[in-house]
């Protein structure tokens, strides 16, 4: 905006200088004058008088005066400042400028330089340019500010004129074809001798007597060529002519590459000498040009049809290919049936219009013959071809030291002797007792030797499924064989001593669980452990356990409670017994009295609470390791921590209360100011500094009072200003004034980012880089690099 | 004839008298000629535009009284 008013200020300047002519500057100037303001009127006279003045100059003071009507620092170029006295000293100066024509440009107030039109010439010529033009013409009409009207385009005239140009050209074609055309007769002119007989007469005698004419000429001219005795050798000419001109028995000799049947008959072919390259030898090939195409498309095909026999197991015979065994189909085409020319260019038509015998079809598989090879006589003994041929070189595998396994053959499952379906395979009430009874009978080697032959099991029924079961030893996998099986001769020795490594483990560990329970145990143990030991399920007695799947589980399970404390119980109540027989003075037999059944039942009451301890240590087991309580004090507090009947919780910390009363403090006290009551004392006491004020030598103030906005950049005064009265007033701008603010700071951003010697897409730093890495001091744009070159490159 | 206005914004504002039928080289040259710098060091600009040396300006379509702005390279 302001730059607008610049120019127009300018701009009103100089179109008073530019009205036509220089001498007009007085009507310019009044219609100048106007434009200025009323305050510097005086300076617009005093410029109206200087004639001299170039037009740059006065439009810089122009400009200067300008910008200090604005009043505000727009551009730090214009100085204010000393505009008011050194404006006439300026003006003086100039003149002296001028008229010395300093080399030097000179400054207006504004701190532009700028020439005049005459040193711009002078410049121009040192230089080597044109001189100025100055010329209003070149001028558009008028200025923004005096918009001159311009000539109207009258639309119509244009077409007028472009109709006439029309006109004229085509009134000049039409001459051009009249006179090329005018030669040429037309249908409609009449030839007089077409109609009129007499015409025609004439017409006809007219051109005999030309013909006499021409004859008579002739003779005439034979004549004299007899006299001269030129005649022969005209005739000789003649002759020759002849004999040169090419005629048919020149084609004597040349091949032509057709087959002489595909010509037709009676058709006639043109036939055009064959390519070839220039630098091959040989003779011309005539060829028609239709007819060598057809036969060439037809190799072609042939050749893209033709697939290289596919033979994955070579079992054809090459035969007539084995030539061409290496890509046949790139080879070269076969050489086309031709034939010569005969003397006089002429040929046979030779050959059966109809085609020959048909080839003989390409041979397959090469034929076979039906001959076997002679019979030979059968060697005994393999050759060594054929041992290599047949036997293949086998790996043994290595054995595992391990016994064969049995296969399980179906006998193995039949239950049932041939001869016995009415075996009782026991039942639920009776079977086991049954069981014990037999095996009883058999229990001494039992557990001892692998499972016994069975002498006695044809006689004796065979066991139930549910006592084999039983019977089945845990131990190695392969012994899978009930006991009934048919005697394992493969039993090792190992077997039996594992098994009797088992036996003697089973059996300390039940002693051990015996002595557990104390030394009623090995009372029992002493007594006979034959009866003593009821657990449960031990047909063979003697102290031996058998592991059953069943049982196992249930004892995991903690149902069936071990053997043990099966039998713990029973001693229990031996041990109670015992006790009641050892102590005759403890409290006497129940049915004395109630106080005494008291102390019974307390005693009783004792055994049961042992008991109970007894069954709640036992009862534990339950899906549980059986925790270890009776060992110490540590196996009874894991047990209740497992238990939760430990509190674990981690005690909080105590947290200091806010106290009800105040901190009593030692040291202070409440002054109460209002307590003053009079003013005469209030006048008195002295509030303020009680020391000297003493001024700070050899201090200068470095005042830097800065201010910044939120993005941290120094504000102007302006905008500082700007900041401090959105605070003072409460309230900043609006929506569009924020907005343009924003946006200028943006581009100034920008502006303060682009760099001054590069464009803002860094071009120059490219190019650069690209040169560096092609290490060529130039860019080749665009095309081959090979088009440009001094001589291309023009202004 | 033109006159073109060109400013580097540090302090140094030119105006050239040309004619439009000059190329930038030869406005570079007259401005070189009035600032006391190398012609060859000067780069005219507007806004991200540079102009280049071989087209006149009339090309350009750089009218009277038009500001350049003047950087240096």
């Amino acid at each position: 905006m302001g730059a607008s008013k610049k120019h127009r200020e300018r701009g009103g300047a100089e179109a008073a200088e530019e009205a036509p002519g220089a001498a007009g500057t007085g009507s310019g100037g009044s219609a100048g004058r106007p434009r200025e303001h009323r305050k510097h009127r005086h300076r617009g006279g005093e410029r109206r008088g200087k004639r001299s003045r170039s037009r740059g100059e006065r439009g810089g003071s122009g400009g200067g005066s300008g910008s200090s009507r604005r009043g505000g620092a727009e551009e730090s170029g214009r100085s204010g400042h000393g505009r008011g006295g050194s404006e006439s000293e300026r003006r003086a100066k100039r003149e002296r400028k001028e008229e010395r024509e300093e080399p030097a440009p000179p400054k207006s107030a504004a701190g532009e330089s700028s020439l005049s039109v005459e040193e711009t010439n002078k410049l121009r010529a040192k230089l080597g340019l044109k001189p100025l033009e100055t010329g209003p013409a070149k001028k558009e009409a008028g200025t923004k500010e005096e918009p001159v009207a311009a000539e109207l385009i009258n639309p119509l005239a244009l077409r007028q004129r472009e109709e006439i140009r029309e006109k004229l050209a085509a009134a000049k074609e039409k001459r051009l074809l009249n006179q090329k055309l005018g030669k040429v007769k037309t249908l409609g002119e009449e030839e007089p001798w077409l109609d009129d007989a007499a015409a025609w007469i004439e017409r006809s005698r007219a051109l005999q007597r030309e013909k006499e004419l021409a004859e008579k000429r002739a003779k005439l001219l034979e004549e004299m060529d007899q006299e001269f005795g030129v005649s022969p050798l005209v005739e000789e000419e003649f002759q020759r002519r002849r004999r040169e001109r090419y005629s048919a028995r020149d084609l004597q000799g040349l091949t032509v590459e057709h087959d002489p049947a595909s010509i037709p008959e009676g058709q006639t072919l043109v036939l055009t000498l064959k390519d070839r390259g220039v630098l091959e030898g040989g003779e011309d090939i005539l060829e028609q040009a239709a007819l060598a195409a057809a036969a060439r498309a037809r190799e072609e095909q042939e050749l893209r049809r033709r697939r290289p026999n596919y033979d994955p197991y070579g079992e054809q015979e090459p035969g007539p290919q084995a030539a061409r065994a290496l890509l046949p189909q790139y080879d070269e085409p076969a050489p086309r049936p031709s034939f010569r020319l005969g003397p006089g260019g002429t040929q046979d038509a030779g050959g059966d219009p109809r085609p020959g015998p048909l080839p003989l079809p390409p041979a397959g598989p090469s034929p076979q013959s039906l001959e076997l090879p002679l019979p030979r006589l059968a060697s005994e003994y393999l050759s060594t071809e054929e041992m290599a041929v047949t036997f293949r070189k086998t790996r043994r595998r290595v054995r595992k030291l391990r016994k064969k396994e049995k296969p399980l053959r179906a006998d193995d499952l039949l239950p049932t002797a041939p001869g016995d379906t009415q075996g009782d395979f026991g039942s639920r009430s009776r079977g086991r007792g049954r069981r014990v009874q037999e095996d009883e009978e058999g229990a001494g080697g039992d557990p001892e030797n692998a499972p016994e032959t069975p002498e006695g099991t044809p006689q004796a029924p065979l066991p139930s499924d549910d006592t084999r079961t039983e019977n089945m030893e845990i131990s190695s996998d392969d012994e899978a064989a009930p006991p009934g099986t048919p005697p394992a001769l493969e039993e090792d020795e190992a077997e039996q001593e594992l098994q009797q490594q088992l036996e003697r483990g089973r059996r300390l560990r039940q002693l051990r669980e015996l002595r557990e329970g104390g030394g009623e145990k090995v009372l029992e143990l002493l007594r006979g452990g034959s009866g003593g030991v009821p657990g449960g399920p031990d047909p063979r007695g003697g102290g031996s356990i058998v592991f059953n799947a069943t049982s196992e589980f249930c004892r995991t399970l903690g149902e069936i409670p071990t053997y043990g404390l099966a039998g713990n119980r029973e001693e229990q109540d031996e041990l109670m017994a015992l006790e009641r027989a050892g102590r005759p003075a403890s409290p006497p037999e129940p049915p004395d009295s109630e106080g005494e059944e008291n102390v019974g039942w307390s005693s009783v009451n004792l055994a049961e609470e042992r008991q109970h301890q007894d069954f709640s240590a036992s009862s534990t087991t339950i899906l549980d390791e059986e925790p270890i309580v009776n060992r110490g004090l540590a196996a009874a507090l894991l047990l209740c921590q497992n238990k939760g009947l430990l509190e674990t919780t981690v005690q909080k910390v105590a947290r200091v209360k806010a106290p009800n009363k105040s901190l009593p403090s030692a040291v202070y006290c409440i002054e109460d100011k209002m307590a003053i009551d009079d003013k005469y004392s209030r006048r008195e006491e002295f509030r303020g500094f009680t020391q000297d004020f003493k001024e700070k030598d050899g201090y200068r103030p470095d005042v830097k009072i800065e201010y910044v906005d939120e993005t941290g950049r120094k504000l102007t005064p302006k905008e500082a200003f700007r900041q401090l009265s959105h605070r003072f007033h409460g309230k900043g701008s609006g929506k569009m004034k924020t907005e343009r603010r924003m946006k200028k700071l943006d581009e100034e951003a920008l502006l303060k980012k682009m760099s001054s010697s590069d464009t803002p897409l860094g071009t120059v730093a490219l190019l650069q880089e690209k040169q560096r890495a092609q290490k060529t001091p130039y860019i080749v744009l665009s095309g081959s690099g090979k088009s440009m070159n001094a001589n291309t490159i023009t202004k | 004839m033109i006159e073109v206005v060109c400013n580097d914004r540090l302090g140094k504002k030119v105006r050239v008298k040309c004619n439009p039928e000059d190329s930038i080289r030869d406005l570079k040259k007259l401005i070189a000629a009035q600032t006391g710098t190398r012609w060859d060091k000067i780069v005219l600009k507007k806004w991200y535009t540079i102009f280049k040396d071989h087209v006149t300006l009339g090309d350009y379509e750089i009218h009277d009284g038009m500001n350049l702005e003047l950087y240096y390279q």
